[in-house]
């Protein structure tokens, strides 16, 4: 199991994905890469958010997204 | 499979452990059937660490690294030039024994604790496009704990756990 510090960059890390995807596609990004990019990172955020290392983080960012 | 014969309640786990009259055995067989074969390498070994940028090449994975380790896979991986160049991506499946122990994606970090799930085998996806990479757990249940798409560049490394 993840420890406490790790838990809390992984968090950190779901809720920079959940900004960039409610944010769109950056400028510099070609409509291609961002379809699949965009793809990648909700599919990622499907499975993350059932991670059983979770305690009582926010998750409603999330479901927003994917639900 | 490796560490089915255990001496006085232990696997056994080195590389050559197992010996009939002084010479270090490749395969044990028993009444014909197969019931260890030796480690490949010690556990532990990192077997290599892959890195890759945003609109880099990564078909060389196949060339180099699946044709360098080869024990490391269950099969061939598998290459794919997405619609938009230089989108593409590229599949792999681990072979038992072998896992995913870290993933670094440039934007978002480390996932220092290994596999989400399991540390052996599972089905694996490298991307990039022209400003992302990252790398996706896409079979063998669990997820990798950082995301599979961000700026920049990526790199990952596989570890034999033996198991």
């Amino acid at each position: 199991m993840p420890t406490a510090e790790q838990i809390t960059h992984y968090y950190e890390g779901l809720c920079k994905v959940v900004d960039n995807i409610n944010t769109g596609k950056p400028d510099d990004m070609i409509q291609a890469s961002w379809d699949i990019h965009s793809s990648r990172n909700i599919e990622w955020l499907r499975t993350i958010v059932d991670a059983d290392f979770w305690t009582d983080e926010d998750m409603t960012a999330v479901h927003l997204i994917i639900d | 499979m490796a560490g089915d014969i255990y001496f006085n309640g232990s696997a056994l786990t080195g590389q050559h452990d197992t010996y009939f009259n002084g010479v270090a055995m490749d395969n044990v067989y028993l009444d014909g059937t197969k019931i260890w074969t030796r480690h490949p390498y010690a556990i532990g070994t990192e077997i290599f660490t892959y890195s890759w940028s945003a609109g880099g090449n990564i078909n060389n994975f196949i060339s180099t690294y699946h044709a360098t380790y080869p024990l490391a896979f269950a099969s061939t991986p598998s290459y794919s030039q997405g619609s938009g160049s230089p989108d593409s991506t590229l599949g792999f499946t681990l072979a038992d024994g072998f896992y995913v122990s870290y993933y670094n994606q440039d934007e978002y970090g480390t996932d220092s604790d290994g596999v989400g799930a399991s540390n052996t085998g599972g089905t694996y996806n490298i991307w990039q496009g022209n400003t992302v990479t990252g790398l996706a757990r896409t079979g063998g249940g669990g997820s990798l704990s950082i995301t599979s798409s961000g700026n920049n560049g990526s790199s990952f490394k596989v570890t034999y756990s033996g198991q």
